[in-house]
């Protein structure tokens, strides 16, 4: 076995038993990125040199009985939206190119001190702006399983680097779905976490209220293992919840007798009937091991992805006003510093944001317009407290929730550019999470086949605020049964 | 119904110049995104309240102290455009258009 293709979990475990070193790892790493990221396109950036300086100390703070615990000399990859000091960070968008943070994002920062050995950043929808990594302004990554194919988004580049194991692990963010919907294309395990159980600090803005970190990994405990060591109150952010970070990854065990929610909204026509065969067989698993399984309702699920899709604009229209050219990022200023000021804002503005964020900015714009506030956002804001409450009142009869992700595969590079609506309507059972504030994970259950192909189906399973360790006890349980250990051919 | 003078209204209030080509592509999308949006309005919200966060917490304050900063103004200022010494230099704004 190549040491690329281990887990968290396995190579923490032969770092500490001595067989490996973190040297010998990230050079494994390092090298497997060389042989396929020029098919792959994970990468923004590799830090080569750091990365074997980083896991160097590593292993001397090992051999002198110093480590800092489990995630000590992993090499782990950061999705370019989390600003790294020193390090260029775009959010894969033009407006950005050459912005060099001064600060880590607590998320890096907390990385940093658990030992991790971060190895580079990875693209992503401009701004996160996207279901298909294809409106990163600098590169379209594929699908490793088939590289016609888009890797979902906007994580797409996180995604497409775990499962082509040019990383141990990776850090994504999710606001609609940007975790689960291609960690479920790529066939990785990928937890949007409890809004604010992550800090955001340092992590560029994209819909403040939805926003969310979390981990995207090769399997349930891994992900359990960086969420401990990512999670919890910063006073830098002042939405992060001021709630214990349990033991997660020690805590996992398998689920008995727990009550299964199955909402009939996810289960209807529109959802390809292979990827929904695949879901069934996760369900029956569940069953066999003595768990509860309740047909619900989820009433919200019909306007839930219009909501979203006024509140997400709303709030970008608002953090994107921050790019006006004068403080940072690119500026037309720079070529001609006798512009008058609106000039520098709309030519700085129009040259470096990409045909999305135009469109969701200006949708923003629209919807908060004088005239037009009460129709659209106001009204999302009251839907917003009906989605919420829909989700409560099904967890106070089930445990879990189960669904698809995605209600197609992988679908082919280009085949929804042209198309905003198509490519907004991919994040239908992923978006309605997300305004509710609650967890939900894309665990790999199984596989359909197109066009020759063998494309990675994810389930879905929500849990009430806080619920992660049921959700991580959930995806274990179904883990273990399906034992898939399948990898692309690259 | 979105007409080419709404998209450059609103292009307007977001600071963006669109081409002739753009206008009209984000027009056409801009109104098959709001025709989604019907959805929203057929659904009978009068009694129940905004929602515009999720975590319940109110006023999230720390001491009024002095925190020590390592990070110097040359770090912070190294994006800026234009600057002359610590200061960023921005286009004149009184009496601009």
């Amino acid at each position: 076995m190549n040491l690329f293709e281990l887990s968290i979990s396995d190579a923490s475990e032969k770092l500490a038993k001595g067989e490996i070193t973190s040297l010998d790892l990230t050079r494994s790493v390092l090298d497997r990125i060389k042989s396929v990221d020029e098919k792959v396109k994970s990468f923004l950036s590799i830090f080569e040199d750091e990365a074997l300086v980083a896991a160097k100390k590593s292993d001397e703070r090992r051999s002198e009985g110093k480590t800092f615990g489990p995630l000590d000399g992993i090499p782990i990859a950061l999705k370019d939206l989390i600003c790294l000091k020193d390090h260029e960070t775009t959010a894969s968008s033009n407006i950005l190119k050459g912005f060099i943070p001064p600060y880590d994002a607590t998320v890096a920062g907390k990385l940093k001190e658990a030992g991790v050995i971060l190895i580079g950043k990875t693209n992503c929808d401009a701004f996160a702006h996207g279901s298909s990594t294809e409106n990163s302004d600098f590169q379209i990554t594929k699908n490793p399983w088939d590289l016609e194919k888009i890797p979902g988004g906007s994580s797409g580049g996180s995604a497409a680097a775990v499962i082509a194991d040019e990383c141990i692990g990776a850090i994504g963010t999710d606001t609609g779905g940007s975790i689960r919907q291609p960690a479920s294309l790529c066939g990785i395990v990928g937890l949007k976490p409890t809004y604010g159980r992550v800090s955001r600090y340092g992590v560029i803005a994209m819909a403040s209220s939805l926003d969310v970190i979390g981990p995207m990994t090769k399997t349930v405990k891994d992900s359990a293992l960086i969420l401990e060591a990512i999670a919890g109150r910063d006073e830098l952010d002042s939405t992060t919840l001021d709630a214990e970070v349990p033991a997660y990854s020690k805590n996992i065990k398998k689920v008995s007798k727990i009550r299964v929610g199955i909402p009939k909204e996810y289960f209807a026509e529109g959802t390809d009937k292979d990827v929904l065969e695949e879901i069934n067989k996760s369900i029956e698993i569940l069953k066999g091991q003595g768990c509860e399984i309740v047909d619900i309702s989820l009433p919200s699920t019909d306007y839930a992805i219009s909501l979203y899709y006024i509140i997400q604009p709303a709030e970008v229209s608002s953090n994107l006003a921050r790019y006006d050219g004068i403080k940072y990022g690119y500026s037309t200023l720079r070529e001609n510093p006798n512009q008058a000021l609106d000039q520098v804002y709309f030519s700085s503005r129009s040259g470096g944001f990409g045909t999305e964020a135009k469109r969701r900015i200006m949708l923003g714009s629209y919807v908060l317009s004088a005239g037009y506030y009460d129709a659209y956002y106001r009204r999302a804001m009251k839907l917003r407290t009906l989605v919420k409450q829909d989700f409560e009142k099904a967890f106070e009869k089930v445990d879990v929730i189960l669904g698809p992700v995605s209600p197609t595969p992988a679908f082919k590079i280009g085949e929804k550019t042209d198309d905003p609506i198509q490519m907004y309507l991919s994040d239908i059972f992923t978006a309605p999470i997300n305004p509710a504030g609650i967890p939900a994970m894309s665990l790999p259950v199984g596989f359909v086949k197109r066009d020759g192909k063998d494309l990675p189906v994810g389930l879905q399973i929500i849990a009430p605020m806080l619920g992660e360790q049921m959700i991580f006890d959930t995806a274990f349980t179904i883990e273990q049964e399906l034992k898939l250990n399948n990898k692309p051919q690259l | 119904m979105i007409s080419k003078d709404d998209v450059l209204k609103v292009a307007k209030l977001s600071r963006l110049e669109l081409g002739d080509d753009e206008l009209e592509k984000f027009r056409v999308q801009l109104e098959n995104v709001l025709k989604l949006f019907e959805e929203v309005q057929k659904v009978d919200v009068d009694s129940v309240g905004e929602t515009s966060q999720v975590t319940g917490l109110q006023d999230v304050v720390r001491a009024d102290e002095i925190r020590d900063n390592s990070t110097s103004s040359d770090e912070l200022l190294k994006n800026v455009p234009i600057k002359q010494g610590t200061n960023i230099v921005v286009p004149k704004i009184v009496g601009s258009k």
